[in-house]
């Protein structure tokens, strides 16, 4: 039963999360440009990619390439948006003071994950309209739908690992520089930034577990409408766990307060 | 004007307890940063705690506000205890922190819509105006908190504290960094809060402001509480201290009382 004070009666949780998803939001319009920034990350690389294949190339590589920018562009604003920001809050102490009302302040966090969701689920909707505008591929309903989910799932891959950076450290800096380190080896696996063809095959194995190759390659099957072999069963398993374990041990370890007493 | 002596709207009948905190200990490890501290607020009563830095003023706030668990003791605000009814007591509380803290993005009204909708007090446009309005941020409303001076963050976070009406308001320093004039206006708005039934807890460096506004002085030393009363009452009792005669200039006053208690004359 909900607390009344007088006139008033404590929200319930489901209230508070719409109070809280309400000013996140409009706190994400206001940074609207930051997101057309983020945004133009997975754009480019999708333009950059496209640029390099040969006129009458099978529309299944513009597919892949979709996937592969869409998954990059998501571990951007899951790993640098989600992280840093909430770190931040911690360390200004915004915490402490929803600590103070009486709703569970951990709603927080699952609204900070729910609009990098939506972000990172706007972008890939955005990806797939400049690939459908500029290199005439177009999905159906249903693998769209299925892109959706995926991209769902690789986001929650990218927001646990987060998560994991959030409860590791203290200050939004060091947040900050962990973010960009883990994205630089999410990028570095992905082949962007060298061939994976040139990479020794233990280290090649090693890249096609990593979550950002995981959910690329579920993405990419799911995009050009296959249905899951055996190794995307394999590779969703995968996901999930990165997922599970990852979200388990940053949700365990996350300390409300900050080294100094921050919080 | 004497702000201390505040009127119970309705009153007549004996003000209840909004804050009664009884054999509090406070640890963080080994250090006892409160020592066994008692006292209590009545609605309609401004309660200030003294001491210098470290002497446990902030850390008994965190209790009342349940950011930090007792080692021992109990804390109820509003006959609610904060560790059997956590929910409950917080949604007594007003809080302002010594270091404000919100959502930089956010804008002044989305700020006071979203803490006064945690406590349960839904306002519209106009009510978030007439609130801002108040602390004179009414023209800034739209602005982001990130752009706001540090005085004009003092007083939003009051506002936010204090805009549902609290039976009990905790305010952690609240006129560091601002002006005169802004330390007066927020002095009657705290005198206003009083006389509608609001019980306050204030810690303060400064002894003009607690002179001027408590009606009950807690003084603070290495987390043990040295002596309580009022101001007047504590002059009166510690002025022929050999410890005040020693640091006083003339007549004893309240700041000579809290260096001689404090251990700041040694210093």
């Amino acid at each position: 039963m909900r607390e009344a004070v007088g006139s008033r009666q404590v929200p319930s949780a489901g209230q508070a999360l719409g109070l809280m998803a309400s000013a996140e939001l409009a706190a994400m319009a206001h940074n609207r440009r930051s997101l057309l920034w983020t945004t133009a990350v997975p754009v480019a690389i999708l333009v950059l990619g496209a640029s390099q294949l040969h006129p009458g190339t099978p529309h299944r590589a513009i597919w892949s390439i979709v996937a592969l920018a869409s998954m990059i562009g998501a571990f951007v604003l899951g790993l640098l948006g989600y992280a840093t920001d909430l770190v931040g809050y911690r360390e200004r102490g915004v915490f402490r003071r929803l600590r103070t009302t009486p709703v569970p302040a951990s709603l927080i966090l699952v609204v900070r994950a729910l609009t990098a969701l939506l972000a990172i689920l706007i972008q890939f909707l955005v990806v797939v309209a400049v690939a459908a505008f500029a290199y005439h591929v177009h999905p159906t309903m249903g693998r769209l739908a299925g892109g959706i989910a995926v991209v769902a799932l690789g986001g929650l891959s990218a927001l646990a690992l987060a998560q994991l950076i959030v409860a590791r450290t203290a200050r939004a800096q060091s947040a900050t520089a962990l973010a960009r380190m883990a994205l630089m080896v999410s990028l570095f696996m992905t082949g962007v930034l060298l061939r994976l063809s040139a990479w020794p095959a233990f280290w090649r194995h090693v890249a096609d577990w990593t979550p950002v190759r995981l959910a690329g390659a579920l993405l990419g099957a799911t995009l050009l409408g296959q249905p899951w072999s055996t190794a995307d069963w394999q590779h969703a398993a995968g996901l999930g766990g990165w997922i599970l374990v990852a979200g388990f041990v940053g949700v365990a370890a996350f300390r409300w307060e900050g080294a100094d007493g921050s919080s | 004007m004497n702000q201390r002596t505040f009127e119970v709207e309705g009153g007549g009948a004996p003000a209840q307890p909004v804050l009664e905190i009884e054999g509090l200990v406070v640890a963080y490890g080994s250090v006892r940063a409160v020592d066994a501290v008692s006292f209590r607020v009545c609605a309609g009563e401004v309660v200030g705690l003294l001491g210098p830095n470290g002497a446990g003023k902030t850390s008994i706030l965190s209790a009342v506000e349940g950011l930090v668990a007792p080692r021992a003791g109990r804390v109820a605000v509003a006959g609610r205890d904060i560790r059997q009814h956590p929910v409950a007591a917080r949604a007594q509380l007003g809080v302002q922190l010594q270091h404000t803290a919100f959502q930089p993005d956010l804008t002044l009204a989305q700020l006071i819509k979203l803490y006064a909708g945690l406590q349960g007090c839904r306002l519209d446009a106009a009510g978030v105006r007439q609130g801002l309005n108040r602390v004179g941020l009414g023209e800034l409303a739209s602005r982001r908190f990130g752009q706001l001076s540090g005085g004009q963050q003092q007083r939003l976070a009051l506002l936010a504290a204090l805009i549902h009406e609290p039976a009990l308001a905790l305010l952690d320093e609240p006129t560091t960094g601002l002006d005169p004039q802004s330390r007066r206006e927020l002095w009657d708005r705290i005198s206003g809060l009083v006389g509608r039934g609001t019980g306050v807890v204030l810690t303060t460096h400064s002894m003009e402001e607690a002179a001027a506004l408590a009606s009950r002085l807690v003084i603070l030393h290495r987390g043990r509480v040295r002596a309580t009363g009022t101001p007047e009452d504590l002059v009166a009792q510690f002025q022929s201290d050999p410890g005040v005669r020693r640091v006083a200039h003339g007549q004893p006053t309240l700041e000579d009382v809290f260096l001689a208690l404090t251990g700041g004359a040694e210093q």
